[in-house]
C-alpha cells in the first residue's frame, strides 16, 4: 500500500492496477456533489463514512455547547465563580441533581474531552458494518495505543 | 470577569488560527497562560488540551461535512502518531529537552525553508492508485482528487512527530500538515483537515489523564472552551475562502514563529 507511483502519471484506470494495492480498500471520502457513476459504491461507503462521523460530531458539539452554556448562565445566576479544579466523576451525577452549576460545567468539559474518542468508536462501527476488516483492524489499534496511553499515564 | 473574557477573547483567536491551519493552539496557549496570567505549567497544559479538542471538533465538524477530512489516511497515520508519542516516555530518559527543543526547532526552520522554495502553484494533485480521494475546493469550487505518495515513510514521519510532541508536550500539527503536504502529496487544504482530526483523537488521551488528575481547572477551561468552540467556526470559514499559496506563507510564518519560541524555551531551560 506504500507504493510510489510517478506523481506525472494522470489517473490510473482501477483495472490496470495490480491486486495487491486493494483498490476496494482505499476508498476516497467525497462530498455529495458531482459523483462519477463507475465509482458509485465506493463513494456510497465513503459518504456514509462521512456522515457518520459528521453526525458524531455535531451531536458531541451541541451537547457539550448547551451544556457548557446552562452551567456557565447557572453560575452567573447563583453569582458562583468558576471552580478551580474539576470534580472527580463521582460527584458529578449528584450535583447535577441539585443543579449545581460547577457539576453541569464539568460533564460539558467530559462530553468535549470524550467527543474524539467517540468519533473514532463511531468509524470502527461504521468500518465493521461495511465489512471493511483492514481498517477495522487499524482503527481497533488506534483505540489500543489510546487505551495503553490512558492506562500507563494513570500510574 | 474581566479574565474571563480575556481568555474568552484568547480562546476565539487561538481557535480560529487553529482551526485555519490545523494545529491545535496549544503552542501559542501555553505561553500566553504561563507567561502573562502566572497559570501553573500543569494547569495551563490541561487548558491547552481542552483548546485543541475544542479546535479540533468544532473545525472537524465543518471540514468533515465538506468532505475534506482524509478520515482513513488519519486512522493509519494516528497509529504511527500514538505509538510515538508513547515512545516518547522511554526516550525521555535518553535525550535531553533541552537538546530536543533545539533541533525541533531546526527542523521547523528547515520545513518552512523547503515550503519558500516550492514552486508559487502547489503542484497538481494526482491519483496515485493507494487511498486516492477527492474533496471540493471550497475556494474555487472545484473537485480534487488525489492520492498518497510515500506513505511508508509518512508514517515513519509520523512515529516521530508524535515522539517528539511526547516529549515536548505539544499536539504536533505543525509537524503533521508539513508530512502531508510535502512528504506525502496531500493538497494543504486536505493536510489541514486531516491534521485537525487527528491532533483531537491524542488530546482527547491526555485530555482525560489531566482531568483526572486535577489539572483541568474549569475557571481556565470553559472560557477557552467557549472561545475556541465560536473562533474555529469563524476560522474554518475564512481559511476557505484563503488562496492556497497565501495560506502556505501563513503556515511558514507559523513554523518561524514557533522556531523562535522553542529556541527561546531551549535557552531558558
Amino acid at each position: 500500500m506504500n507504493e510510489e507511483k510517478n506523481p506525472g502519471i494522470p489517473a490510473i484506470p482501477e483495472e490496470d492496477l495490480p491486486d495487491s494495492i486493494h483498490i476496494r480498500d482505499f476508498p476516497a471520502e467525497l462530498a455529495t456533489a458531482g459523483i462519477e457513476p463507475e465509482e458509485e459504491p465506493e463513494i456510497l461507503a465513503r459518504r456514509d463514512l462521512n456522515q457518520v462521523i459528521h453526525s458524531m460530531l455535531t451531536v458531541g458539539l451541541v451537547t457539550t455547547t448547551v451544556v457548557l452554556l446552562l452551567g456557565f448562565a447557572l453560575s452567573i445566576i447563583y453569582r458562583q465563580p468558576l471552580a478551580e479544579k474539576a470534580s472527580g466523576f463521582s460527584e458529578i451525577l449528584p450535583g447535577l441533581r441539585r443543579g449545581d452549576p460547577e457539576s453541569f460545567l464539568d460533564l460539558g468539559l467530559l462530553l468535549l474531552i470524550a467527543t474524539p474518542i467517540l468519533r473514532v468508536i463511531g468509524s470502527l462501527i461504521e468500518f465493521i458494518s461495511k465489512r471493511n476488516w483492514r481498517y477495522t483492524y487499524i482503527t481497533s489499534l488506534v483505540l489500543l495505543v489510546l487505551a495503553l496511553s490512558m492506562m500507563l499515564g494513570k500510574g | 470577569m474581566v479574565t474571563i473574557l480575556l481568555i474568552l477573547a484568547i480562546g476565539l483567536v487561538v481557535g480560529g488560527v487553529g482551526a485555519m491551519m490545523g494545529i491545535g493552539g496549544g503552542i501559542l496557549l501555553i505561553p500566553i497562560l504561563t507567561a502573562f496570567l502566572g497559570v501553573p505549567i500543569k494547569t495551563a497544559i490541561g487548558t491547552s488540551i481542552v483548546c485543541v479538542i475544542a479546535t479540533s471538533c468544532a473545525a472537524g465538524a465543518v471540514y468533515v461535512g465538506r468532505g475534506m477530512t482524509h478520515n482513513r489516511l488519519a486512522m493509519i497515520l494516528e497509529v504511527a502518531t500514538t505509538a510515538g508519542a508513547l515512545a516518547g516516555g522511554v526516550t525521555a530518559v535518553l535525550i535531553s529537552p533541552r537538546l530536543l527543543a533545539l533541533l525541533f526547532a531546526c527542523i521547523l526552520i528547515y520545513v518552512a525553508f523547503i515550503m519558500h522554495r516550492l514552486p508559487k502553484e502547489e503542484r497538481p494533485p494526482v491519483r496515485t492508485g493507494a487511498l486516492d480521494t477527492s474533496y471540493i475546493d471550497p475556494r474555487t469550487g472545484g473537485r480534487v482528487t488525489y492520492g498518497i505518495r510515500r506513505l511508508g515513510m509518512g508514517m515513519g514521519a509520523s512515529f516521530l512527530a508524535g515522539n517528539v510532541s511526547g516529549l515536548l508536550g505539544i499536539g504536533g500539527g505543525i509537524i503533521k500538515v508539513p508530512i502531508m503536504n510535502l512528504m506525502m502529496g496531500v493538497p494543504l487544504r486536505a493536510a489541514i483537515a486531516t491534521s485537525n482530526f487527528m491532533i483531537g483523537i491524542t488530546a482527547a488521551t491526555s485530555g482525560i489523564i489531566y482531568y483526572m488528575s486535577g489539572f483541568v481547572s474549569p475557571k481556565l477551561a470553559i472560557p477557552t472552551a467557549l472561545g475556541v468552540l465560536a473562533g474555529a467556526q469563524i476560522g474554518t470559514r475564512v481559511g476557505g475562502r484563503i488562496r492556497s499559496q497565501r495560506l502556505r506563507q501563513i503556515f511558514q510564518l507559523l513554523l518561524l514563529a514557533f522556531a523562535t519560541m522553542m529556541l527561546v524555551q531551549a535557552w531558558m531551560k
